[in-house]
């Protein structure tokens, strides 16, 4: 009885939700197949054009020991596949060179923590042809080319990590976190393991991870529901249903104490300041998107204006959520490019300043009101053209398993008060919840004591 | 005919005739200048450009990045009510952004905003372009991030290499070879923002672009009403710069980065104006070259086949004088040499071996679509056909393009392209590591390698000969 209560509460919200929130929320379908891929849809009639998503709910976050780095290789290998289309009337050809040839733009795949995400807009004329290529590639278990894609791998890895002080620094500030949690690696990898990964891992990956349960399709444009159902089920029905392997645990245990690390290099300092918080949609996660807002939404932010526009002890200054993935609990990030005249623990004592404020002085409604129409400005920005759509969809469906999780966010937010930010902060800001990691320079020119 | 191309033309007739509509932007011509608007209600939001041509080529010598604090400082500087970071708070707690992009040779304001919003926006904005306040704190703020950006250019190879290329080909004395430094910074006083503004943007007609949910009527009243006292000099000019030579002799330099396992790989010459009658040709051309992604020659050379690099990439821009051509690649120390000869041999190809059947017709449906797709983001193509217009493009240049690309057949692309490659004039520049690097130029056998050395705080290159 209880249960079906809250069910019905669920259903009353998200209701509710749905026609208060962004017009788009509501227009937001989605249905499965037998075999658990699921499939979420946006018409946008006139629009003569779709952007797609053949999606998995797989990233470096999938990865084991020993295979860092093969979720995001396979996607290269996944990219290399030469499909034949009865619909081209070409046999093995290119995926880039089909789309190209359809008029295809954004041609493209991308790999983070928590997903895998292969991605094109094209006319709408195409859609059928999006089907087969997209299905093939998901069906297909691609091993050709895998000394070229390797070779190509580790010059991204070069250029990403060896050879870039900043992605060092995040390649650290993950590991100082996470540990050996499967959060503690950036998607790139470890060289060694790029040099090792077997044909047999591959398959191995692959066979466990790229299954129906794991496969989310996005489709945003000139689309009809009606058509989709049926060139899903041609295309995609035929995929035995398999269960996903078990993720391994992406934290490691907490230490109970502040986790610091600095790098001392001749190059720019560069200064990350993580707290986990868990995964949305808790109610810390929905607080904190509301801190984020007040503290570094807008150059007139809080600390954008004390540190940056007051005390010029920074240059740029990011926040962000879900770093390095939203799965699980995962960290807000303080992102500081320092001013060369400030020192570490200047900028430090006046972030922390502020975080401590947070802690003790409730949050005028003024503030509040203006945290939500920044927030408010964003969604709508976000609404610009079918693939940021698709992507936003995406990452709501596969990391948050709501699609219209981002959109529908503003209001949660709107429900937000001064006391819940009070206690959130209090929870959040604790030193023993902290991640620091730093580039210094080698020789400290007033820097530091 | 196969059925294959009888699909390519059906597409090119869908691509062409369907998604390229009439555009919808109404021009009116007010005393202070001249207005676009275009009235979209998919969303209650409204945008407005402010369009100039008044890049970072007005820089006055010395003073390299003055343009761009000015646009910045009218971005963050707010007006006399509301100085400094109060007017950035204003528009903030409204949900309203206000950015400003500039380049060589135009500058752009864009204000986004809730309809509901849109007076107050509007009004805050329109007192900051008559009265801007140019607040000290902000003027410091912004030069130390560009300080910021200065540095940390200077240690990333891939971005450093196309900074020096550019001087290389343009010289150091020409104006689009000079770039901010720390030393021109240092130059710039807030005085010299003042005079900027007053001489290249206060006394500048306006060219100003407003789209989104507006009624066109009402917002024409309200445009002539807030620019009633804006008077322009009339004897403000459209510039015209003369022509641009390649300054360096061909040959190969080097700069010495040490420690780095990969280097930046570039080469390339003088590129063409947009004046230049093949200038739709040449997308077909850079396609096919090196801006074509995995579908381009340089990518399925370099990465496809040989593995050397993960994004190669080549093309000639076009500018109102002239671009440049430029190729780069950014590979592993070790592969430097077969790097470079790939990327000769691949402009070469563009000479000898005409595109085939199916390399024209991807490139062909590929720029057609790309201009299609624009329509996807209607605002985005507004303000870019502002930017056009002042930029030199023909103004019928969006309508007649997909007609003009799909008339382009495989001889024209050959012929196109033995004008503008030219492989005996090439400028070749290698960033990396010196010792693992050297012995590979010097067993090319290429000619002379010249070392550059880059000065502490400004952008001057030194040269010496390699012995």
């Amino acid at each position: 009885m209880i249960r079906k209560t809250i069910f019905l509460l669920l259903v009353i919200l998200l209701f509710r939700l749905g026609i208060t929130g962004l017009s788009i929320t509501n227009r937001i379908k989605n249905f499965s197949l037998s075999n658990g891929i699921v499939f979420v849809l946006l018409e946008r009639p006139g629009t003569k054009t779709f952007a797609g998503i053949a999606g998995l709910n797989v990233g470096s976050g999938c990865e084991g020991e020993k295979e860092k780095g093969l979720a995001h290789l396979l996607e290269h290998l996944c990219c290399g596949i030469t499909p034949t289309s009865n619909l081209t009337g070409s046999k093995n050809d290119a995926i880039e060179r089909i789309y190209a040839l359809k008029g295809g733009q954004d041609i493209n795949a991308v790999t983070d923590a928590d997903t895998t995400q292969y991605y094109v807009r094209l006319p709408v004329e195409s859609l059928e042809l999006w089907f087969q290529v997209e299905s093939t590639r998901l069906k297909e278990m691609p091993l050709k080319n895998l000394e070229r894609e390797r070779a190509v791998v580790l010059e991204e890895w070069r250029q990403t990590i060896e050879n870039n002080p900043t992605g060092r620094l995040f390649e650290t500030f993950l590991k100082q976190t996470f540990g050996t949690g499967s959060y503690g690696h950036p998607p790139i990898g470890y060289e060694e393991d790029l040099n090792r990964i077997s044909k047999s891992e591959i398959m191995h990956f692959h066979k466990r991870h790229y299954v129906p349960e794991n496969m989310i399709i996005v489709l945003v444009g000139d689309v009809r529901e009606k058509e989709i159902k049926k060139l899903a089920s041609i295309y995609f029905g035929d995929i035995p249903a398999s269960k996903a392997a078990p993720r391994p645990v992406t934290v490691s245990p907490a230490l109970g104490k502040e986790k610091r690390i600095i790098i001392r290099e001749d190059t720019e300092p560069h200064i990350l300041i993580g707290f986990k918080v868990p995964a949305y949609p808790s109610k810390e996660h929905i607080v904190m998107t509301m801190i984020l807002e007040i503290l570094s939404g807008t150059d007139s932010s809080r600390l954008d204006r004390d540190l940056a526009a007051k005390r010029k002890m920074v240059t740029q200054l990011y926040c962000y959520m879900d770093f390095p993935g939203g799965h699980d609990t995962s960290l807000m990030v303080l992102d500081i490019v320092p001013n060369t005249t400030a020192t570490m623990d200047q900028i430090e004592s006046a972030v922390y300043k502020h975080l401590k404020d947070l802690q003790v002085k409730p949050i005028p409604e003024r503030e509040i009101q203006k945290a939500l129409a920044q927030y408010e400005a964003r969604q709508y920005k976000n609404l610009e053209g079918n693939l940021m759509i698709a992507r936003n969809i995406f990452e709501g469906a596969a990391v948050h398993r709501e699609p219209a999780a981002l959109f529908d966010k503003i209001e949660q937010l709107r429900k937000v008060t001064a006391a819940d930010i009070l206690e959130t902060a209090r929870r959040i800001f604790k030193k023993e919840n902290r991640t620091v990691a730093a580039i210094l320079a080698k020789k400290p020119c007033g820097e530091e004591k | 005919m196969t059925k294959h191309s009888g699909y390519g033309i059906l597409l090119f007739l869908f691509l062409s005739v369907s998604i390229l509509p009439a555009t919808g932007i109404k021009t009116i011509q007010i005393d202070a200048g001249q207005l676009y608007l275009s009235e979209n209600h998919d969303y209650p939001v409204i945008r407005i450009f402010w369009i100039s041509e008044r890049g970072k080529q007005f820089d006055p010598p010395g003073k390299e990045g003055l343009a761009e604090l000015t646009w910045r400082l009218l971005v963050h500087g707010g007006n006399q009510s509301f100085p400094g970071i109060k007017f950035t708070d204003h528009l903030d707690s409204l949900g309203t952004s206000l950015d400003s992009t500039v380049d060589d040779d135009s500058a752009m304001l864009s204000l986004w905003c809730l309809e509901k919003n849109f007076l107050t926006s509007w009004n805050i904005f329109l007192s900051a372009m008559y009265n801007p306040f140019f607040d000290r704190d902000i003027f410091e703020l912004e030069k130390s991030k560009l300080r910021a950006s200065i540095r940390r250019r200077r240690k990333n190879p891939a971005s450093i290499s196309q900074l020096i290329f550019k001087r290389l080909i343009y010289g150091m004395e020409n104006r689009k070879g000079r770039t901010v430094t720390l030393k021109s910074l240092e130059a710039i006083r807030l005085d010299d923002v003042k005079t900027f503004y007053q001489n290249q943007i206060r006394k500048a007609p306006i060219m100003l672009g407003v789209y989104g949910a507006l009624s066109e009527k009402k917002m024409t009243a309200l445009m002539k009403e807030s620019f009633k006292s804006w008077k322009p000099d009339r004897s403000f000019s459209k510039t015209s710069w003369p022509d641009v030579k390649m300054s360096a002799v061909p040959g190969i330099y080097f700069l010495n980065m040490k420690n780095l396992s990969q280097a930046a790989v570039c080469m390339g010459h003088l590129g063409i104006k947009r004046s230049d009658s093949d200038q739709i040709v040449v997308d077909i051309v850079n396609f096919s070259y090196g801006a074509g992604g995995l579908n381009s020659r340089l990518a399925k050379e370099i990465r496809i086949k040989q593995g050397l690099s993960y994004y190669p990439f080549g093309a000639i821009t076009k500018r109102k004088d002239r671009g440049i051509f430029l190729s780069i690649a950014v590979t592993k120390n070790q592969s430097v040499s077969a790097v470079l000869k790939a990327m000769r041999a691949t402009i070469e190809s563009m000479k000898t071996q005409p595109l085939t059947r199916e390399e024209l017709e991807t490139a062909r449906n590929s720029c057609i679509s790309r201009m299609a797709f624009q329509f996807e983001f209607p605002s985005d193509h507004f303000s870019k056909r502002l930017l056009y217009s002042i930029k030199g493009y023909p103004p019928n240049y969006f309508d007649t393009y997909s007609k003009h690309v799909s008339a382009i057949a495989p001889p024209k692309v050959q012929s196109v392209s033995r004008r503008v490659f030219n492989t005996s004039n090439l400028v070749i520049l290698v960033v990396g590591d010196e010792a693992s690097i050297i012995p590979q130029l010097k067993a090319l056998n290429w000619g002379k390698i010249v070392s550059c050395q880059l000065g502490e705080k400004e952008f001057i290159l030194n040269f010496s000969p390699y012995k």
